[in-house]
């Protein structure tokens, strides 16, 4: 339990002897709902907060509801806030560097300027252009200054698939990955990479907080997270976002408070990504719908099959990929689906990376920080109201990311070509186009 | 309003039906709403929804995320198959530990919210949890519940009311309870009924 609780806010019922903590001073006690606000997420939206008869309390107890995916926070709820001293902190970390090219190279330094400073910053960079690698240098400064670092994101699978990157390339740090029934070793942890849901479980404890995929779902359009990422870390840390299509407050506030500001328009081999072509099909939806694989798509897969390329297959809806799993398993038997809700989505996702799975019928969950080589993308009912040109342009960017299969297929399979649709294509032309 | 389910925003429309029947507004949207799969009753048994993975995932956040607020999900189906019931409406209670490790129960609740009035005349004895000794004692023939002393339930018609059928075992424990006190009828209602093959 080391140092385990330092700049977390827990209830009180999920830690053992707690009472000691308590007895020594290390901790204080929280109310879990105060004066309409929760003390965890600082929600104070009373259509976020119910109050019913409680048997424990025997009266009125109020809960949030914003937050209960943590576990619920209520009236008669203690939470408990570090107030010990702070956990030793140690320089000795190490970092096994793989080469970056010149412009990763400046990024990274650039980065490293801003946190020197305690500025923020902001990292715009294509996918595929190495945004991990840049982050190695400027999270291996910050350690070395005893600092406490977060990356954090918003999905479940990024945080699997960098956690153990990070651990490789610091190999004498401890890195804590943190998400949603994650186990959680109690120990204190100078670098974590958790979800950004699991930012409410801090208070003040990072001293440099880099958020990823910054303009993800549901980043954006949560409130809530927002303020998860300034509670969590310290009043002066600077935070980095990072990301391939920033939104545009986010570029405004990046000019109006002077940040830093890295900009990657090529992909770490230099190749550009591969533009996106739209292939029309008459009555899209209903044919999948009715169980019929239209011909153009039945090519598509097949001419997959021919080459053994991986393929990630992009639908709008959980019942489409119910009723067009069948119908891709006709044409090539090794494939699976998944979908926000599947609980085997990991196994399935290293299934495709081992190659036992040739293709994987997916949800939006896989648009981003999933790494494939030579995989081949399509999207089906690309003109969905889902797919955004954001989510698009990342999904676009699952193909060419390795040095010897730079190029690849991204074809948008719809009945009609929606604005998303161009500005996607647009903004990944403007790209390319620019130089550096 | 937000879905309480979805949390997506929605508006309650006004049906023709809404000003003939009394009904509470809607908490959910026609989404949600639709997601849920009506059950066939049987003479034994009267269910509204079978357990599809809607219901499992409602379940799941009601009783054991302990989001009390959804008790109001099902109210006006809750409100229409109960209100004009004849007999007196026992909802099955929990096990003081288990209560106080839920902060409430879900069966009461879900009347509460419905508002129908009932009679909390059972106590449960034994809480399953604990107890690795549940099977034997029930073939030992001793009932995990018990009638609490003040009801007399002689010639009473009664109605139990439960969440989730699965077995059986439950409700039907209760009814021989009741029946041996002198019941003269005892029905079973729950919101859910698990089909024997799921
Ligand atoms: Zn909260
Ligand atoms: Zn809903």
């Amino acid at each position: 339990m080391d140092g385990f609780l330092e700049g977390r806010l827990i209830d009180r019922n999920v830690i053992e002897h707690a009472h000691t903590y308590i007895q020594s001073g290390q901790v204080i006690c929280i109310q879990g709902i105060e004066n309409g606000r929760c003390m965890r997420c600082h929600n104070n939206d009373p259509r976020y907060l119910f109050t019913y008869h409680c048997a424990v309390c025997n009266g009125p107890c109020t809960y949030c509801r914003k937050c209960i995916q943590l576990g619920r926070i209520s009236s008669c709820t203690t939470l408990l806030k570090w107030c010990g001293p702070q956990h030793p902190r140690t320089n000795d970390h190490t970092l096994e560097l793989s080469g970056l090219s010149a412009a990763q190279q400046r990024a990274s330094d650039e980065l490293i300027e801003s946190i020197r400073q305690k500025r923020s910053h902001l990292l715009h960079a294509v996918c595929g252009a190495g945004k991990t690698e840049i982050l190695f240098q400027p999270v291996l400064y910050a350690l070395q200054q005893q600092l406490r670092v977060c990356i954090a994101t918003p999905r479940t699978d990024v945080v699997l698939e960098l956690a153990p990157r990070l651990q490789r390339a610091f190999p004498k740090t401890f890195v804590q990955p943190l998400y949603g029934g994650a186990p959680v070793e109690h120990r204190f942890a100078p670098l974590i990479v958790a979800t950004t849901h699991q930012l409410l479980r801090f208070e003040a404890a990072f001293d440099v907080m880099i958020v990823d995929e910054a303009d993800a779902f549901p980043y954006t359009y949560d409130e809530m997270l927002q303020r998860a990422v300034n509670k969590a870390k310290t009043a002066d840390a600077p935070v980095c976002f990072v990301t391939a299509t920033p939104s545009k407050k986010l570029l405004a506030t990046c000019k109006k408070e002077r940040w830093g500001y890295s900009f990657l328009p090529r992909r770490y081999h230099g190749y550009s990504l591969p533009v996106p072509r739209i292939s029309t099909v008459w009555r899209l939806h209903a044919k999948l719908q009715k169980n019929k694989l239209p011909n153009k798509l039945y090519d598509w897969l097949k001419l997959r099959k021919e080459k053994q390329q991986p393929f990630l297959l992009f639908l709008p809806t959980i019942e489409l990929i119910e009723c067009v799993l069948p119908l891709v398993q006709q044409v090539i038997p090794n494939v699976e689906a998944v979908h926000a809700k599947d609980e085997q989505r990991k196994e399935k996702v290293l299934q495709l990376r081992e190659g036992q799975l040739q293709g994987l019928v997916t949800s939006t969950i896989l648009e981003r920080g999933i790494t494939i080589t030579n995989v081949q993308v399509a999207v089906v009912c690309a003109d969905d109201a889902i797919f955004d040109a954001g989510a698009l342009i990342q999904i676009s960017g699952r193909v060419g990311r390795h040095v010897h299969y730079a190029s690849g297929d991204v074809v948008f399979f719809s009945e009609a070509i929606t604005i998303a649709m161009d500005e996607a294509i647009a903004e990944i032309k403007r790209l390319n186009a620019v130089m550096t | 309003m937000n879905c309480l389910l979805c949390d997506q925003s929605f508006r309650a429309e006004v049906s023709w039906q809404a000003l003939i029947v009394q009904t509470f507004p809607a908490v959910i949207c026609a989404r949600c709403r639709q997601s849920f799969e009506r059950a066939q009753s049987t003479e034994e048994v009267t269910a509204l929804f079978t357990y599809n993975n809607a219901m499992k995932a409602y379940i799941q956040r009601y009783k054991f995320m302990k989001d009390v607020a959804l008790a109001h999900v099902f109210r006006n189906e809750l409100y229409a198959a109960l209100h004009k019931r004849r007999e007196k409406i026992v909802p099955v209670p929990l096990h003081h530990e288990r209560l106080l490790e839920r902060t409430f129960s879900q069966v009461h609740e879900l009347l509460r919210a419905a508002k129908i009035p009932y009679i909390d005349m059972l106590r449960k004895e034994i809480n399953d949890r604990q107890s690795q000794k549940t099977l034997q004692e029930r073939k030992s023939g001793q009932n995990r519940f018990s009638l609490c002393e003040q009801f007399d339930v002689k010639d009473e018609e009664l109605l139990i009311v439960d969440d989730i059928y699965t077995t059986g075992t439950t409700v039907n424990d209760i009814k021989q309870l009741l029946l041996s006190n002198g019941a003269k009828k005892v029905s079973i209602f729950v919101l859910v009924k698990v089909k024997s093959d799921e």
